[in-house]
């Protein structure tokens, strides 16, 4: 009876997608955007910067050249939103990417050293917690200056903090399984023992809480941006747009509507696809 | 305490379970799966039929379709003839009735079929004053009685306790008695005794063959141990992949077995080499 | 006959009033639960030392001690001229490579994420660095023929392997780095009974081939027959009987191993009926608080006043050690 293989990871990988089409679904239109913000401003007529003064704020039309209408500086929307997803898309990235390698190895760190080193990193986190996010990056702006690569850096070290707080209660738990104990019986140790047994073993998890950080810092970017703190002019984040095109709402509701209804799929799309991580990847990792 | 099962006489060799052309099927993501194809038993007053199989044969799938505790993906075929009264089909209300006097279930896990934020004394009265209209006092005092019979130790005092408190011996003892509270005509047991340890075991067994010779009850016995079915079975059945390969007298299928399979089983069971 | 490097006539492993305990939680406070007590053996030069017991022996306890997965409060172990209880560090890691285990569930003892092949590998990666990548290879594919696996398994994955052939990788794991002594807890009870057969005729095959001391540790007492050449039994974390083999199972002297092996089911209808067998009355005590005087005496038959008021000592009846008081006249 046991000598019945179970189907190869790659199958049940397979297997599993076609369970859930809507993450296929929402990882192909996240892919789409991304393509596109990459492609389209290079095929463009259009920059996202240079102001055409006889053709501000137009509605969208499907004719004149400006598929989503134009901005108060007359530039063409879609690209400036287009432009907006690159910023947007790359400061998720970077920053989730910063806080997932952070994350992972102090929590790892922590939770297979355990006692008083784990006790003190965790305490440093819950300290770091408490810090309020908005100040903090007001501040880091104040002695830096607005740039881009502060808020690769500001998010990026707010968001380690709940990472690194999953991956260290992750790491207590596979410190009690057979297998780590078979690995210090064969001599592991240290960086080996978490490098090749606790990390990888944590990855699913890891996976997860990644893709839903990225909606996370998507918005923390948008809200900074918002405030005014974020990208500089004329370069613009999708944040930046919003807050644009709120002050203008009534009369041209395109400029809010547009970049705001891009955001929220790219967030919603994030979740959708974190969420079938979630499920693809969990009852794997219980064997 | 009380003999015979409810109503008919304990051991006048008629058929209590009937089991005929018995097939069940899941329907699973990966299609059809078949636990059951085709199983004819017949269980009678008194007798202990012993059902032996390897995981995945079904032994479990037979027990649960006669209690009607199968998911509802399952799809049953077949007739289950209790004293005549056909089990599959029947109304929820009846096949309860059944279910809690006449036919009881000790399961393998005690923790997973004893509730946890009941004391057992609850647990153990609920039997009675549900199905038998019991008083709580006369039901309690009944429940003490019975855990004495599975010979447990400062009754009252366990009897106050939660189900974690007990250790694993004394929880599968506690659901013998409460299948016994029922004072059914049939006990089915599935792998009773797995979990235990073996003077535990040894201990659990000597019970439940003590309590069968006082009430009459037959017992449906479920098991991959053959040296438990050596030691309680009349006859003993074979299954695997859902069907019953050989059914015979106990000493008959040990002794001379008919089927390839039977005689692999033996063969691979442990033998202890004990002086005589 | 490969030799084994490690093969003395010394003893192999002398342990000595070993005594392990954790800290739990009981009834809101912390107390100390004793899992053994003043354990001592010896395990000879290509022995094979079976341990039976049931739950709250401490058997499992015993095993990882041994290992220095579990910290020990009192006694030695010494393994060879080596104090392996003072060891730590890079000279304990030293070590490791004559003392290994083959764990309880085959498939849980491997990592998920890692091919057999870097299971294997690993041990020697670590314990025995001067070897080139390709003796390792070499080293691997040899032990993967010994224990009846093919080359086609080393490219698999734990959830991909049977329980039995996860347990073959689990022994040839151990053994690939050609230690002295392997200890092997519980690794027939997650397999089913007919795999069984097949692992322990493995494991007699390969001590035989190299000469391999061995500790036993199970519950399955018909197996350890088979393949102990002594027995040691324990309950509640005390020894109560070190026997040869066939001392013990022909003639226990203990009331507990006479009792053990009287409740093991026998497979022959004719022979269970005959036996009038009376089971042990009362349950296992727990180890949080066990009995004053020998832990045995509240389910013993035999006992006496003086069972309660003092601990047997192991001693020496015949070719055994018992410990009980009234051993000989019962």
């Amino acid at each position: 009876m046991n000598s019945a293989r179970a189907p190869g990871e790659f199958v049940a990988w397979r297997r599993a997608l076609d369970r859930h089409p809507g993450t296929l679904v929402a990882g192909g239109v996240l892919l789409l955007i991304a393509l596109a913000s990459l492609v389209v401003p290079a095929l463009s007529p259009y920059d996202y910067y240079t102001p055409q003064l006889d053709l501000v704020s137009r509605p969208p039309m499907l004719h004149g050249g400006h598929l989503l209408g134009t901005d108060p500086l007359g530039r063409d929307l879609l690209i400036r939103v287009l432009w907006g997803c690159r910023i947007s898309l790359l400061i998720a990235l970077v920053a989730s990417l910063i806080s997932v390698l952070l994350g992972v190895l102090w929590g790892a760190l922590a939770g297979y050293t355990g006692g008083r080193t784990d006790a003190l990193m965790m305490r440093a986190v819950d300290v770091l917690y408490s810090v309020p996010f908005v100040p903090f990056v007001i501040v880091l702006t104040m002695l830096f200056g607005r740039a881009l690569w502060l808020m690769f850096v500001a998010i990026g070290a707010v968001s380690w903090l709940d990472i690194a707080r999953i991956v260290r209660g992750e790491a207590l738990a596979l410190k009690r399984r057979d297998f780590i104990d078979a690995a210090r019986v064969a001599g592991v140790h240290g960086a080996r023992m978490i490098g090749r047994h606790i990390v990888p073993n944590l990855l699913g998890v890891v996976i997860i809480y990644a893709t839903l950080t990225v909606p996370t810092v998507i918005l923390f970017e948008a809200f900074m941006s918002f405030l005014g703190l974020g990208v500089r002019v004329p370069l613009a984040s999708l944040g930046s747009l919003i807050a644009d095109g709120a002050s203008d709402m009534q009369a041209h509701p395109h400029l809010l509507l547009v970049p705001a209804a891009v955001l929220a799929t790219i967030v919603y799309c994030f979740n959708f696809v974190g969420d079938g991580l979630r499920d693809l990847l969990d009852p794997h990792d219980r064997t | 305490m009380s003999t015979a099962g409810a109503g008919s006489s304990a051991t006048d060799g008629a058929t209590l379970l009937q089991l005929s052309g018995l097939r069940l099927q899941y329907a699973t993501r990966a299609g059809t799966l078949e636990a059951l194809a085709g199983i004819d038993l017949e269980i009678r007053t008194g007798e202990c039929v012993g059902i032996v199989g390897e995981s995945g044969s079904g032994k479990t799938a037979l027990l649960l379709s006669i209690l009607g505790l199968l998911p509802p993906a399952a799809r049953i075929a077949g007739s289950i003839r209790y004293r005549g009264l056909e089990l599959l089909g029947l109304r929820a209300a009846e096949l309860n009735r059944i279910r809690g006097t006449r036919i009881a279930m000790v399961f393998q896990d005690p923790m997973s079929a004893l509730n946890p934020c009941m004391r057992i004394i609850d647990q153990l009265s609920e039997v009675s004053r549900v199905h038998r209209g019991l008083a709580r006092r006369a039901a309690e005092g009944r429940a003490l009685t019975m855990l004495q019979a599975v010979h447990i130790g400062e009754p009252a005092r366990i009897a106050r306790q939660y189900p974690h408190q007990l250790s694993g011996g004394m929880r599968q003892r506690v659901m013998i008695a409460m299948a016994l509270m029922a004072e059914p005509e049939l006990i089915l047991a599935d792998e009773p005794t797995t979990a235990l340890d073996v003077t535990v075991q040894a201990q659990v067994l000597s019970v439940l063959q003590e309590l069968r010779a006082h009430s009459g009850a037959a017992l449906l016995l479920v098991t991959h141990d053959l040296g438990i079915v050596a030691q309680l079975a009349d006859r003993v059945g074979v299954m695997r992949s859902g069907r019953l390969l050989e059914l015979a007298d106990c000493q008959t299928l040990f002794e001379q077995p008919r089927e390839a399979y039977t005689q692999s089983l033996l063969a691979s069971v442990p033998r202890l080499e004990l002086p005589a | 006959m490969s030799r084994n490097p490690y093969r003395t006539s010394a003893t192999a492993l002398s342990v000595r009033a070993l005594a392990v305990s954790y800290a739990v939680r009981h009834a809101g406070r912390s107390v100390r639960l004793r899992a053994l007590e003043g354990v001592g053996f010896d395990l000879g030069p290509a022995e094979t030392l079976g341990i039976v017991g049931e739950s709250g022996s401490g058997k499992s306890s015993l095993a990882r001690a041994l290992l220095r997965l579990i910290p020990v409060e009192a006694g030695s172990v010494r393994l060879g001229d080596a104090d392996l209880l003072a060891l730590r560090g890079a000279a304990l890691r030293q070590v490791r490579a004559r003392l290994q285990m083959v764990f309880q569930d085959g498939i849980a003892a491997l990592d998920p994420r890692q091919r057999v092949r870097d299971a294997l590998e690993e041990p020697l990666a670590v314990l025995r660095p001067e070897l080139t990548p390709l003796e390792r290879q070499a080293r691997v594919r040899a032990m993967l023929a010994r224990v009846g696996l093919e080359a086609a398994h080393l490219e698999r994955f734990p959830h991909e392997l049977s329980g039995g052939q996860a347990q073959r990788i689990g022994i040839a794991r151990a053994l690939v780095v050609e230690p002295g002594v392997l200890i092997c807890d519980e690794p027939l009870s997650s397999l089913d009974v007919s795999i069984r057969a097949q692992i322990t005729t493995l494991l007699r095959t390969l001590r035989d081939q190299s000469g391999l001391s061995m500790i036993f540790i199970s519950h399955d007492l018909p197996a350890v027959q088979q393949l102990c050449d002594r027995v040691l039994v324990l309950y509640l974390g005390r020894i109560m009987e070190i026997a040869a083999c066939d001392s013990l199972f022909r003639a226990a002297q203990h009331p507990y191993t006479r009792a053990l092996l009287q409740s093991v089911p026998v497979p022959d209808p004719r022979a269970a009926r005959a036996r009038r067998i009376v089971p042990l009355a009362g349950e296992i005590p727990s180890s949080l608080s066990p009995p004053s005087g020998c832990v045995f005496r509240t389910r013993c038959p035999y006992a006496v006043a003086r069972c309660a008021e003092e601990a047997p000592a192991l001693r020496r009846l015949g070719e055994s050690e018992v410990a009980c008081h009234r051993a000989g006249e019962i």
